[in-house]
């Protein structure tokens, strides 16, 4: 009888690990995404940011690929933002007091890992238009994130702040919108 | 007791699924990328943010047919594979398919055929085309060359080699071809494709996409294609030529929230002529005249060898003439004797009519009226009725016959009759418009329930109108398709998919006796005459299957089919797979499937009514024709086989990738057409077993240079006897080099081995061939591509494969050249 509960364990085990092949999945169709988003960012004209190199930060752990899709994409595709070549960072839980030093520098999109201990508040004075990444719909409705993916029927979809389009240094594309089945677009003043 | 068995099934279970986890612990858990992670990026790396959205993050087994770890031997073929390697139409992309055997046979089709599998196998895989099901009732077999479509609207097609999964079912037996084709989102704009060869064949198709609104659009294409004419192998003009006319539209609206609709729709008109082999389908018994004659030579040689010969009359010591006249009267009463020796079956007329005009005969016949005056009286009365007799001229319609001669053809069963051998036969061909008129329309509604069910409903209507003139066979097919499909997660570990499906066919049969046939009085009949009580069919089917991560490293998916078909009766067809991720870079599968096949049409309802045949009337004392009629195969029940397959999938590195498929069919009741004069049916049920494998690589060697190889072997019997329709060997290599971002080289050699086509009277074996292909594609600076391609580049011409079961000479596959032009949207 006890080695059978033991194997009830086994099994949750297993389920969680079998989801693991999703999230992991999951992962390299964000990853994807990002660097898809990257065409979607228009800069201000004077902007001495879009002088520079597309710099993509990921703060907070992550066990999921995440990182090394995105750099394996971005060295794969050679991808650049009006002429900008691609940059990915990853700054650790144990280095969060570093990612806020680079990202003082000057970046463009800020990543925030689901086990993440840095904030969107932790981040906010630091970022210097940067736009702020991560997944799950809270993070745009209720703290305050520029574009969130959503995990929703087996799909990963879009979900953009209103914000985003009219921010001043950098902003999402109009044409944007125009993707409804993708992207949704929510205003979290409402 | 039953603590042991607990702790039994316990174990089994820690072993199973517990040993599973710990290994995905040991391996997976990493943040680094596995190579096939690393392909599965570089290809959502060419997705739009459209397309992005539209990836499971949960597989199916079955629908996904890209995944890694899909238990099953699957090519896809991207748009490019076809514009980049000068190939005219989807057909001509399979021939890099390892597997797949296409070879080319008229100016206007391609033969397609996978794997090795009993009689006419273009006829043992699904075909569904932008989401329907193509295959015709009555021949069970499709035409990929007329459902084709535009490159430009073109996502992919998926080959999925072996018995399909459970989700696909009836007539999924060699496997699947499945073309998808895009959304019209993303054929916004306009494109055009044009090719050229030089010997006046062409291509043209133009694409236009639309926006109507903020959420939906549309497309229309056309298409035009122009055959030129072929040339037989013996350098006969092939009349092959004519032409493909296509239209078509889809219309795409996103109705809500992961809601989407598309309606799509098209029609064809294709006008070609074909051929029908008609130099064995007049016959001649000659046991009767042989007989006689032999009968009447026996008198004649007796009479003149007699002792008692009266030298009034026959003196060959001194007269040369009567001395010549003994000779000719031996050799040819041995002959005769020989033949009459020998059980003769009919032979063609125009052979027959050759022994009639014997010179043997003749000159015998000279040489006794000219000394008929030395004969006996008795024996000069006999001179006239030293014939052999032939059917007279008014029984049978000589005149149309006479218009369709056209030299002779070699007879090699007369080799096995003493003193035929080596004769050829008169040839005899008739030409006949073959049209195909048709036009269809499909409507697909998707979604995906809040409880992450995703469910597609899909109808269609189908109207084919289909004439071989050549045969005087003509049929109308309606055909009314509705399913409904959907799969959703159970727990974690589960993944159902189940659906049902209906299909309803109306008939059509029209046949017309051909001039040829029309013997005098009210014995004539069609060639081919269907059974009109059969002319509405029903099937119903639903199927379920479960895909089953019963580790991180298993995949399972389980499930069955079961079908209620008035041509196959009911059907339950299980189905396993499993996959088995070893490390991070070998896969192994394996696969079993029981499937079946429906007879189509032809093979059930239809007579056969190829051959003619005079012979003696004992009755009436005079030469009648009969038909020779072979009988649709009512009792012939569905094919079935069970299939077994295993493979292994390397990838050594994102860039590198290596499979190996093989498999074994053991089928019964497997539908083979009939080849013996004394068969009562056309088709007959035979056992037939199959087994081999392919092998294919896959490797970027660098950015600039991409190769691919394939290689594949088939062996099949037929009742325990090797059979040798489908080649032995076949083999691939393709290479892309990119000589800058704008020019690429292309080089495709293709190895096939020796085929035998089955004939009933006139099998001919296709010598292996080496085909070299060259090519260079120019990518211009915005979107046009333009490519110069030579093909059969090593020999001015080869033959591929005969049109199965007419009997039609070969025609030569061409050294060619073509010039390309795409605009892409």
């Amino acid at each position: 009888m006890g080695a059978i509960c033991l194997n009830f364990a086994v099994l949750q085990v297993n389920a969680k690990v079998s989801s693991d092949e999703e999230d992991r999945r999951n992962a390299r169709v964000q990853a994807s995404y990002i660097t898809r988003l990257v065409k979607c960012i228009h800069w201000e004209e004077n902007s001495t940011e879009s002088q520079k190199n597309f710099k993509i930060v990921v703060v907070g752990d992550e066990t999921d690929g995440l990182v090394n899709s995105l750099s394996f994409l971005v060295e794969q595709s050679n991808l650049s933002s009006e002429t900008h070549f691609i940059e990915v960072f990853h700054y650790p839980n144990s280095k969060s007091e570093e990612a806020i030093d680079f990202i003082t520098t000057g970046t463009n999109f800020v990543y925030f890992t689901q086990d993440s201990i840095l904030t969107v508040k932790d981040v906010t004075p630091y970022r210097n238009g940067a736009l702020l990444l991560s997944q799950g719909r809270k993070f745009v409705e209720l703290e305050r994130g520029c574009i969130a993916f959503e995990k929703k029927k087996n799909r990963i979809k879009l979900i953009v702040s209103a914000r985003a389009f009219n921010r001043k240094i950098s902003h999402v594309s109009p044409a944007f919108t125009s993707l409804k089945s993708v992207v949704e677009v929510v205003d979290p003043y409402l | 007791m039953i603590i042991i068995i607990s702790r039994l099934v316990a174990f089994c279970l820690f072993i199973i699924l517990g040993a599973g986890g710990i290994a995905y612990s040991e391996s997976n858990s990493s943040t680094a990328l596995t190579p096939f992670e690393k392909a599965d990026l570089k290809r959502l790396l060419d997705l739009e943010i459209s397309g992005l959205s539209q990836v499971p993050v949960q597989g199916v087994l079955g629908y996904e047919q890209e995944y890694w770890r899909n238990p099953a031997s699957v090519h896809v073929i991207r748009p490019e594979d076809i514009t980049l390697n000068g190939y005219l139409n989807s057909v001509e992309a399979l021939r890099g398919v390892p597997g797949m055997h296409v070879s080319r046979g008229l100016a206007y089709d391609n033969f397609a055929s996978m794997r090795n599998f009993s009689g006419f196998s273009t006829q043992k895989f699904l075909g569904k085309i932008g989401g329907r099901e193509v295959s015709q009732l009555m021949l069970g077999s499709a035409n990929y060359s007329v459902d084709d479509y535009p490159v430009a609207v073109i996502d992919r097609i998926e080959v999925i080699r072996g018995p399909g999964a459970s989700i696909w079912g009836t007539n999924a037996v060699n496997g699947v071809l499945n073309l998808v084709t895009k959304h019209a989102g993303d054929t916004q704009g306009d494109s055009l494709r044009l090719a050229i060869q030089d010997n006046g064949t062409f291509l043209g198709d133009y694409v236009h996409g639309g926006q109507i609104s903020e959420d939906s659009f549309y497309r229309v294409w056309v298409r035009d294609q122009e055959y030129a004419e072929g040339t037989l192998d013996s350098g006969s003009p092939a009349r092959d030529d004519g032409h493909l006319r296509k239209a078509g539209f889809r219309f795409d609206k996103n109705l809500g929230s992961d809601l989407n609709l598309y309606v799509a729709g098209g029609f064809a008109t294709r006008r070609v002529e074909h051929v029908l082999d008609l130099s064995n389908r007049l016959l001649h018994d000659p046991s009767k005249p042989v007989s006689d004659l032999s009968s009447d030579m026996i008198t004649l040689s007796a009479f003149l060898s007699s002792p008692g010969i009266n030298p009034t009359f026959i003196n060959p010591e001194t007269n040369p003439s009567h001395k010549a006249l003994i000779d000719q009267v031996q050799a040819l009463n041995s002959k005769l004797a020989l033949l009459n020796a020998t059980a003769l079956v009919p032979i063609p007329l125009s052979v027959s009519q050759q022994i009639g005009a014997s010179p043997d005969l003749s000159s015998l016949k000279g040489v006794l009226s000219s000394i008929s005056g030395s004969l006996p009286p008795s024996l000069v009365s006999a001179i006239p009725s030293l014939n052999y007799i032939l059917p007279s001229v008014g029984s049978y319609p000589l005149s149309a016959w006479a218009t369709n001669t056209n030299g002779s053809v070699n007879y090699p069963a007369l080799d096995a009759v003493p003193l035929l051998s080596g004769m050829s036969a008169g040839r005899f061909e008739r030409y006949g418009e073959m049209t195909n008129d048709s036009a269809h329309i499909v409507s697909k509604i998707d979604g995906i329930t809040d409880f992450d069910m995703e469910w597609s409903l899909t109808g269609s209507l189908d109207y084919t109108d289909i004439n071989m003139g050549h045969l005087g066979y003509e049929w109308e097919q309606t055909q009314y398709n509705l399913s409904f499909d959907a799969n959703f997660p159970l727990a974690d570990r589960h993944r159902i998919s189940y659906g049902v499906a209906t299909q309803h066919t109306d008939l059509d049969v029209r046949s017309e006796v051909l001039d040829i046939f029309q013997f005098p009085g009210e014995i004539s009949k069609p060639i081919l005459d269907y059974d009109q009580s059969f002319t509405k069919f029903d099937r119903y089917t639903g199927y379920i299957q479960d895909s089953i991560s019963l580790t991180d490293e298993i995949l399972v998916s389980v499930g069955a089919k079961v079908e209620e078909n008035e041509l196959a009766g009911f059907g339950f067809q299980p189905g396993v797979r499993a996959s088995w991720m070893a490390n991070d870079q070998n896969i192994f599968w394996a696969g079993y499937a029981k499937t079946h096949r429906q007879p189509s049409l032809r093979e059930r309802y239809t007579d056969l009514t190829p051959i003619w045949v005079a012979s003696w009337d004992t009755d009436t004392n005079t030469t009648t024709w009969s038909s020779k009629t072979y009988e649709g195969g009512s009792s012939l029940d569905r094919e079935e086989m069970d299939a077994y397959e295993l493979g292994w999938r390397l990838r050594p590195s994102e860039d590198l990738l290596f499979e190996i498929s093989t498999y074994y069919y053991d089928t019964q009741n497997a539908v083979r057409a009939a080849t013996s004069l004394t068969s009562v049916n056309a088709y007959e049920a035979v056992d037939a077993e199959a087994y081999g494998g392919e092998l294919s690589i896959d490797w970027h060697a660098s950015d600039l240079w991409r190769l691919r190889g394939g290689y594949s072997l088939a062996r099949g019997k037929v009742d325990g006897v090797r059979v040798y329709d489908f080649p032995e060997n076949t083999a691939s290599l393709s290479s892309h080099f990119k000589y800058s971002d704008e020019v690429t080289f292309i080089q495709n050699l293709f190895y096939s081995g020796e085929t035998k086509i089955p004939s009933d009277y006139n099998p001919i074996t296709i010598p292996s061939h080496l085909r070299l292909d060259l090519g260079v594609v120019w990518q211009t600076n915005g979107d046009w591509e333009i490519g110069l391609f030579g093909r059969d580049l090593l020999e001015s011409y080869h033959v591929e494969t005969m049109y199965p079961g007419v009997d039609v000479e070969p025609a030569r596959v061409e050294r060619t050249f073509i010039l390309t032009l795409l605009k892409k949207f």
